[in-house]
């Protein structure tokens, strides 16, 4: 770990790991595409960080938090959408009808799951990032996947190749991660630290004295 | 001319039909035309996007009747070619961005205007314009030809799969020319120890003596049939060539972490397909679908098949003239052979 980087800032590379090893799977992607991030917490914010500097894609955060909504704008999202009622056809806005070349599904909100093949455009790939609790009703029709040409594609966990990725991404100033740690708590607060967590609180809640 | 002329579900009547040639197109005189899958379908049920009365037949090889200019020069009248059936609007995001398939007002020869069953075929200037009219080099008989627009199908949906794994098994669930094609493409491109399942006895047969490292009849015990071979992993690629809407779970039940799920087919009716997002998310698994072909592709399924690495001799097994229409369409959905090809006009 290099010394310009705090402990907080480096609980992080991790799921960035992970998030990279998300955008591998999805082989080329679209010059000039769109990509739409559904999930406004950390997760969806490294993914928004990702997409700017290493794709220069136009990025759309869509999410539920005010907050973590606001956060996204400062880190550089193109738009950001409240998820709700309206939300696809203010992707569908902005795109001009076409939809995002990639989606990520950076929620557990099952929700997610049906909306992000409602968003996704021709020829595109929605990434299951996140995994979910209670996902009986997903059931994208083959048809619309063969004709619209469309990917679903699972990613999982990370790599010792995509954390050392991380690792230089970070130190070499790429991705900003001072900004991602919002809320710290000692091992006796661990319960508050879950909390804080469950109840979407900040951004990444860390512990750091044990 | 005389044409095969679709007016609705059961109903397709030889006919003679009016003909004229306009500018903006290239004139093509049949020399034989494939029956696609697609086409037995849409005889029987209908589809969506045909509008009777139309000619179908999309898997096409004739001659030029015209010297036609394309970006490549000019290919001479009398001139044997293949077809690109996609025709693009040229003006939409995808067109501007080479992905044809997807154009949004897409339209197809033999589908949404008139194709290849009937002496002659209109190519509009769309279709000349992106590459599409392809010439076939001399060793390369008619019947052969007209399995190019399949192929550059199969060449689309392998490009959609992104790195292959080394050494790794692909599984095709459909022993039928597509399934066949898929075959011959994974053997001769990826080197992949390849899985054909099937249901047709000859189908099967055919399958082995192309190369195949194991054919299994798809039933109940296919799936552990895939395990053994695979020592429990799965196959890494599954390509689903079959509108047999079972096949889908299957696909799920017999792929490998890490794998790509190709969805090659359409499917009459499937309802019933519901991967388990967690599955996927856990095991690294894709699901992709492909549709159609690109100018690129048909050129490349031309060359692979010009320089020898693909053999498409066996693949037509059943010839039929345009008055026997109707039992092409019988036999292309009651699996007679590999390929039927209307080769008399």
């Amino acid at each position: 770990m290099p010394e310009n980087l705090c402990n907080e800032e480096a609980t992080l590379l991790e799921p960035l790991a992970c998030c990279l090893n998300g955008f591998s799977r999805l082989g080329e992607i679209e010059k000039d595409g769109v990509i739409a991030i559904v999930g406004d917490g950390p997760i969806g914010l490294l993914h928004l960080q990702l997409s700017k500097k290493l794709y220069n894609m136009r990025s759309i955060v869509i999410g539920k938090i005010p907050f973590r909504m606001q956060m996204a704008e400062r880190m550089g999202a193109d738009a950001v959408f409240t998820f709700g009622n309206g939300t696809e056809e203010d992707v569908s806005d902005f795109t001009r009808g076409r939809g995002a070349d990639v989606v990520i599904v950076a929620t557990s909100n099952p929700e997610a799951l049906n909306f992000a093949t409602k968003i996704a455009a021709k020829n595109s790939k929605i990434n299951l990032f996140a995994s979910f609790s209670n996902c009986n009703s997903f059931s994208p029709d083959p048809n619309w996947l063969h004709y619209n040409q469309v990917s679903i594609m699972g990613s999982f966990s990370s790599t010792p190749l995509t954390l050392q990725k991380a690792m230089k991404l970070v130190s070499d100033g790429e991705i900003d991660l001072s900004k991602m740690v919002t809320n710290r708590y000692s091992l006796n607060e661990i319960e508050h630290a879950m909390l804080a967590t469950e109840e979407f609180h900040g951004l990444r809640v860390v512990v750091n004295r044990f | 001319m005389r044409a095969a002329m679709f007016y609705g579900p059961n109903k397709m009547i030889v006919e003679e039909s009016s003909f004229s040639h306009s500018e903006n197109e290239a004139t093509i005189k049949m020399d034989a035309c494939a029956v696609c899958g697609y086409d037995a379908r849409v005889f029987r049920n209908g589809h969506r996007k045909v509008k009777p009365p139309v000619i179908l037949g999309h898997e096409i090889c004739g001659q030029t009747l015209q010297a036609i200019n394309t970006s490549k020069g000019v290919l001479s009248a009398g001139t044997r070619v293949v077809v690109l059936p996609t025709i693009p609007c040229l003006s939409c995001w995808y067109c501007n961005n080479q992905q044809y398939n997807l154009c949004n007002n897409l339209m197809e020869i033999g589908s949404t205007i008139n194709g290849g069953f009937a002496e002659y075929v209109k190519i509009p200037q769309q279709v000349i314009k992106i590459g599409g009219i392809v010439p076939v080099p001399e060793n390369l008989c008619n019947e052969e030809a007209t399995l190019l627009e399949p192929l550059a199908c199969c060449l689309n949906g392998f490009s959609r799969l992104g790195e292959i794994e080394k050494d790794g098994v692909i599984a095709i669930v459909g022993d039928g020319p597509i399934g066949l094609l898929h075959l011959q493409l994974s053997k001769k491109l990826y080197n992949m120890r390849s899985i054909v399942i099937g249901k047709i006895p000859f189908r099967m047969q055919m399958a082995e003596r192309m190369g195949a490292d194991a054919v299994f009849t798809f039933g109940n015990g296919t799936e552990e049939d895939v395990s053994d071979f695979t020592r429990g992993r799965g196959a890494d690629v599954v390509i689903v060539a079959t509108s047999n809407p079972e096949a889908l779970n299957f696909a799920t039940k017999i792929a490998a972490k890490n794998s790509k799920i190709n969805l090659f087919a359409s499917f009459s009716n499937c309802n019933s397909f519901s991967p388990d997002p967690n599955w996927l998310h856990y095991n690294q698994v894709s699901i992709m679908g492909s549709f159609s072909s690109t100018p690129l592709t048909l050129q490349k399924a031309m060359k692979l098949v010009s320089d020898g690495e693909i053999d498409l001799s066996k693949m037509v097994t059943n010839r039929y003239s345009l008055n026997e229409i109707e039992h092409a369409m019988l036999a292309t959905e009651e699996f007679h052979g590999l390929r039927v090809v209307v080769n008399r006009f």
